[in-house]
């Protein structure tokens, strides 16, 4: 399955690599993951630090390239993958401005009275609608949105908010199948595998649904009494009315900033979904449609651009250039091609399961260190060039996509909105330790991944 | 950033949440009845007399100086005096009988009263036919203000059973017309704000005012609430006119600080139909 992009990898990969070099970064590579993983350095600075060493390291080996002629980039610059830096700022901007509109608190509250006050509903609809946002939203603005309504409203309903932000952490994560600009990997494997927003979509959605839905009963036999129908009428309607007390316009500074911001979004969507068929647009990535919905949402609430600019994870864009600089270095150096063998011996090992395997690997791997670079490294491993990656085949971008994103269920620190659901509890007091959550985020990612595996499976036959 | 984001969020829905009031019943064991010499005299009494018995309450009178008192009595020479007796006396609820015409000289300076005494003031100025009367349908009017929560306190405690009682939450049209003024010179209004700040208002009163009735879910009575805009003074009679109403409630006090509104200073004089407590 691997060997036609293994033999375009090695065009590459720099000639005449020696062995030592080749093992010498490698051996950079896992201890800059290693670190990373140990979260005792800021991620971005030993990611710059780690890629100006790898730098300078391939310059005195005679590594790196230097084309002929007057009118190249320096080599570090191309390296950087800018359509994804691109479409992470774009994304930032829009969500920040529309999110300080007080559309998604509308829209949570809403969704809360909804619910009736009724734990089990409440967990479902908060549930979905968690999905939902980090489809739409980063997953950690998407948690902590839900996450504060819902230390909130079961403080009033008098509910344990343990159950209900454990699930709501695991479900951003399968909200960030949903679509192309859901999560990171998906924006890096979509933008190298080239995979359009709506066909994207079209192969997320039904999996979502059905992952959704398995983690409801999963969580009713996990959480049991603590999430349970409420029988008597009595509390039935006394939670009703306390939920119905919520004002969702309390939330909303302004009606012309929020529906412009409801306008906004719905084209935002709908402008990522159609790129494909509007022309001009079409011969632009889906970055330049990020940048737009973030210029169109600065055009008008030009009173917080300030505040959503710096509101940019800048140090999350650093990150990325110096994680596509090391991964950059890497290839040149021959250790992605060293672990495309590796992998390809792996995937080859499973046979008609490859793809499955490699999921499952992804996900290990996910859940214990930040699934971004290795999202990033397999996308490069897999697709060095737009040749190679439209050789691969879908599945096994689909397994990376969902072992990256699952991955992150299984343990607390396994992704951005696991540890926010955790920093939540935290904060209010509420005691979890990594072996409980793990005892519970593994029940959820394991039946996830399995419904995933059999999903996969159907995927090989039909793309 | 996270944490401060999640603090920010957190604030947010927990101002969206409608304010949990707290809405005790006041026990009301001592009760202050100032009889002046006027036909509603003896409603005054009956009506303390009602009081005392739903209560356990002990009563205590005082007359004005020249007036056949009873023997237990406590007499006094002005109404400053009045005060200070009252404060003495420490009473949870004070009943006043007061001439139902205006411009007869008032033997009790009202004013001075409701400025001077902590406690709430039931001003009677006409007999009543049955002294439970005013407990059976009452009208609470609310300027929406939040610190006015002791105020239920005593509307919750006098209502009888299956009593009516409508809290009408008037914003005041004029006060908003003159922030509007205020604020036109300093540029800093427009129509669309003054719209939003119309908005504002209609939906904390609406919060507020279903606050209340949550509060009240064991209530032996069912409160009701009505928001209005407009001059408080007019929407308040209108609403009298109806007759359905025993009582009329009004805000005085602010957490101990003697404060009143001028529509509130004003029904207190106008209204004279209807018993007016003063809270």
């Amino acid at each position: 399955m691997l060997t036609a992009w293994l033999v375009l990898a090695e065009t590459t990969a720099h000639a005449s690599v020696a062995p030592y070099k080749t093992w010498t970064f490698a051996a950079l590579l896992v201890l800059t993951l290693a670190l990373l993983a140990s979260e005792k350095v800021h991620k971005t600075v030993l990611v710059l630090l780690s890629a100006l060493f790898c730098l300078l390291l391939a310059e005195a080996w005679h590594l790196l390239p230097h084309p002929e002629g007057d009118h190249h980039l320096p080599v570090y610059i191309s390296m950087i993958e800018w359509e994804v830096i691109g479409i992470v700022i774009g994304a930032t901007v829009f969500v920040e401005i529309a999110a300080r509109s007080g559309l998604f608190t509308w829209i949570s509250i809403k969704v809360l009275k909804a619910s009736g006050g009724d734990p089990f509903r409440l967990l479902i609809l908060f549930s979905i609608l968690t999905a939902i946002f980090s489809a739409f939203l980063d997953n950690i603005t998407a948690m902590i949105i839900i996450g504060s309504l819902t230390i909130v409203s079961c403080r009033k309903l008098e509910f344990d908010p343990k159950p209900f932000l454990i699930t709501e952490g695991i479900m951003t994560n399968v909200g960030g199948l949903l679509t192309l600009i859901s999560s990171i990997p998906n924006i890096i494997i979509g933008k190298t595998a080239d995979i359009s927003y709506m066909s994207f979509v079209f192969v997320a959605v039904p999996y979502t649904i059905v992952a959704i839905a398995v983690s409801m009963i999963v969580a009713r036999m996990i959480f049991g009494r603590a999430v349970s129908p409420i029988r008597d009428p009595e509390a039935r309607a006394r939670n009703q009315a306390l939920v119905a007390a919520f004002d969702e316009w309390e939330t909303v500074d302004s009606k012309w900033y929020f529906y412009s911001s409801a306008v906004a979004v719905v084209l935002v969507i709908l402008g990522f979904a159609l790129k494909a068929q509007i022309p001009i647009l079409n011969q632009f990535g889906i970055e330049v449609v990020a940048m737009m919905a973030a210029a169109i949402m600065m055009l008008l609430h030009a009173r917080d651009v300030e505040h959503a600019l710096d509101d940019v994870e800048w140090s999350l864009v650093f990150f990325f250039v110096g994680l596509f600089i090391i991964i950059g270095v890497m290839a040149t150096a021959g250790v992605l091609l060293e672990i495309g063998r590796v992998l390809s011996w792996v995937t080859a090992a499973g046979g008609a399961y490859g793809a499955v395997v490699l999921m499952w690997l992804t996900a290990i791997f996910s859940s214990v260190t930040d699934n971004i670079p290795l999202a990033a490294m397999l996308a490069k491993i897999f697709g060095p060039t737009a040749q190679a990656a439209a050789e691969v085949p879908a599945a096994q971008w689909w397994a990376v996509v969902f072992g990256a994103n699952l991955g992150g269920n299984i343990t607390p620190i396994g992704s951005a909105s696991t540890v926010v659901a955790v920093t939540i509890m935290k904060k209010n007091k509420l005691k979890i330790t990594f072996l409980e959550f793990v005892r519970i985020g593994a029940i959820f990612a394991l039946v996830q991944l399995v419904l995933a595996s059999g999903y996969l499976l159907i995927l090989q036959r039909v793309l | 950033m996270r944490e401060r984001a999640l603090q920010e969020f957190e604030s947010l829905f927990e101002r969206a949440a409608i304010p949990v009031l707290d809405i005790r019943h006041v026990p009301l064991g001592r009760l202050a009845v100032v009889v002046t010499g006027t036909p509603a005299d003896e409603s005054v009494v009956a009506v303390a007399s009602t009081l005392a018995e739903r209560f356990g309450s002990t009563c205590t009178r005082y007359v004005p100086a020249g007036q056949d008192a009873p023997d237990e009595a406590t007499v006094f020479h002005s109404t400053a005096e009045l005060i200070g007796q009252l404060r003495l006396g420490r009473a949870d609820l004070v009943l006043v009988s007061l001439p139902s015409e205006s411009g007869t000289d008032e033997p009790v300076d009202l004013d001075d009263l409701v400025f001077g005494v902590a406690a709430p003031i039931l001003v009677l100025r006409k007999r009543l036919l049955d002294p439970r009367s005013p407990f059976h349908s009452i009208l609470h009017s609310l300027n929406g203000n939040f610190r006015q929560t002791r105020n239920f306190s005593y509307p919750f405690s006098l209502a009888l059973p299956e009593a009516r009682l409508l809290l009408l939450h008037t914003i005041d049209q004029d006060e908003i017309s003159d922030v509007r003024e205020a604020l036109r010179y300093t540029g800093e209004i427009d129509a669309q704000a003054e719209e939003q700040l119309l908005d504002e208002l209609r939906r904390h009163g609406e919060r507020y005012l279903r606050g209340v009735v949550e509060a009240a879910r064991d209530e032996p009575f069912v409160p009701h609430y009505r928001l209005e805009v407009g001059p408080v003074v007019a929407t308040v009679k209108q609403e009298l006119e109806s007759g359905r109403y025993g009582l009329l409630v009004i805000g005085r006090h602010a957490e101990g600080l003697s404060e009143i509104s001028a529509a509130e200073y004003q029904l207190m004089h106008i209204v004279r139909d209807v018993p007016v407590l003063a809270l």
